[in-house]
């Protein structure tokens, strides 16, 4: 059975759309990731969806699964609601200021490569994303490796970043008894969430695998709290972003219910799958996943650089 | 298919000002209501399915 979808204007088996929500949920309720780092380029590659509707429709995916993994989180105790409101302020701050900064670079003259014009953003972005990446993922991958061997389970970080920002106490200094972070400073807390919105804006990603490492290190939250936390905050910022892509008319709502269908059991699957892993194994896992993103961002970057040369 | 139909319809408003597309109103509701509900009926759906997964699991303990 074929369905044929308006908003993309593509047909496709709708088992097939259903089996990659639910891996892509899988992820999502794991890691406390969205998925649209995956989901995006996945649908545009293997449906043939456009890029603009495949990052709306995958914002839209991302805004029903993260409600769905933060309940079931929220369930195992999770997530902390009152750090991720207090985050949240910082993140539509960043997540606006990185939208602004992508617009000033629109303007950017484009450079011509093998007498192929490319757009500065789709040069800027990808190269990014590669110092970003491998960056956060080579530094879980040694933490966690290191504290696989010593960690109890479900034990906190020692995070030496997180200890000297828990010693600023400017006030207004707010206490978070659910998660057992110690007391922190809002001003603090609104400039870490400053960070990973910044990043989502420039990078047009949901923002989980700039956010569960944020939490980690710079809060210093236990991981499968971060990892709630993240979804808790995801909710929000990607209610943001399927509003404005679907003002843009960038989003396919057949295909976003198809995803869902698999993504919110793959999410609840993912989400309970946390109970019965170390905090420390989840870290290195979520590193291999951050590795994976990296190296499909540079075959995207290499096929855009070479394959003039090779036409 | 009735509901492809009806989302390509409602999709874009022709802008006579423009003669271009703009997004409607529905079609925007339709892109944040759909995601809001799947999500909220999955995470009932799933505490339903855990709950009786219990009582099943007790019963035949």
């Amino acid at each position: 059975m074929e369905l044929h979808l308006p908003i993309a204007d593509v047909t496709v088996s709708p088992v097939a759309v259903v089996l990659l929500g639910a891996v892509i949920g899988f992820l999502a309720g794991l890691f406390g990731v969205g998925g649209g780092f995956l989901g995006t380029p996945l649908l545009n590659l293997v449906f043939g969806v456009p890029y603009n509707v495949a990052a709306g429709t995958s914002l839209a995916q991302i805004l029903g699964t993260s409600i769905s993994a933060a309940v079931k989180h929220r369930g195992l105790g999770n997530v902390d609601a009152k750090l991720g409101f207090c985050m949240l302020l910082g993140g539509w701050v960043g997540l606006e200021s990185g939208a602004r900064v992508v617009e000033a670079l629109k303007k950017v003259e484009p450079v011509t490569i093998d007498g192929r014009t490319v757009v500065g953003l789709d040069l800027f972005i990808p190269i990014v994303f590669l110092v970003f990446l491998p960056t956060v993922a080579t530094v879980m991958w040694r933490e966690s490796r290191r504290a696989q061997k010593r960690e109890p389970k479900g034990g906190m970080v020692e995070s030496s970043l997180a200890d000297r920002l828990q010693r600023v106490q400017t006030p207004p200094v707010v206490r978070f008894a659910s998660s057992g972070v110690p007391d922190m400073s809002l001003p603090i807390l609104l400039a870490i969430g400053f960070g990973p919105g910044f990043l989502s804006g420039l990078l047009g990603v949901g923002g989980g695998f700039v956010l569960v490492p944020t939490l980690i290190y710079a809060v210093g939250l236990p991981t499968r709290a971060a990892i709630g936390t993240s979804l808790f905050h995801m909710i929000f910022l990607s209610t943001f972003g399927t509003f404005t892509h679907a003002h843009k008319g960038n989003v396919d709502p057949v295909l976003a219910a198809l995803l869902l269908v698999g993504s919110i059991i793959g999410a609840r699957i993912g989400a309970s799958t946390t109970r019965r892993v170390r905090g420390a194994r989840l870290r290195y896992w979520f590193s291999l996943v951050v590795y994976g993103a990296a190296a499909a961002v540079l075959a995207k970057l290499v096929a855009l650089l070479l394959l003039p040369r090779m036409g | 298919m009735a509901l492809t139909d009806f989302i390509a319809q409602v999709a874009r408003d022709t802008d006579p000002a423009t003669a271009g597309y703009q997004a409607s109103a529905v079609y925007v509701t339709i892109c944040l209501v759909v995601p809001i509900a799947l999500g909220l009926v999955g995470a009932l759906l799933g505490y339903v399915v855990e709950k009786l997964g219990r009582v099943v699991k007790r019963r035949i303990r």
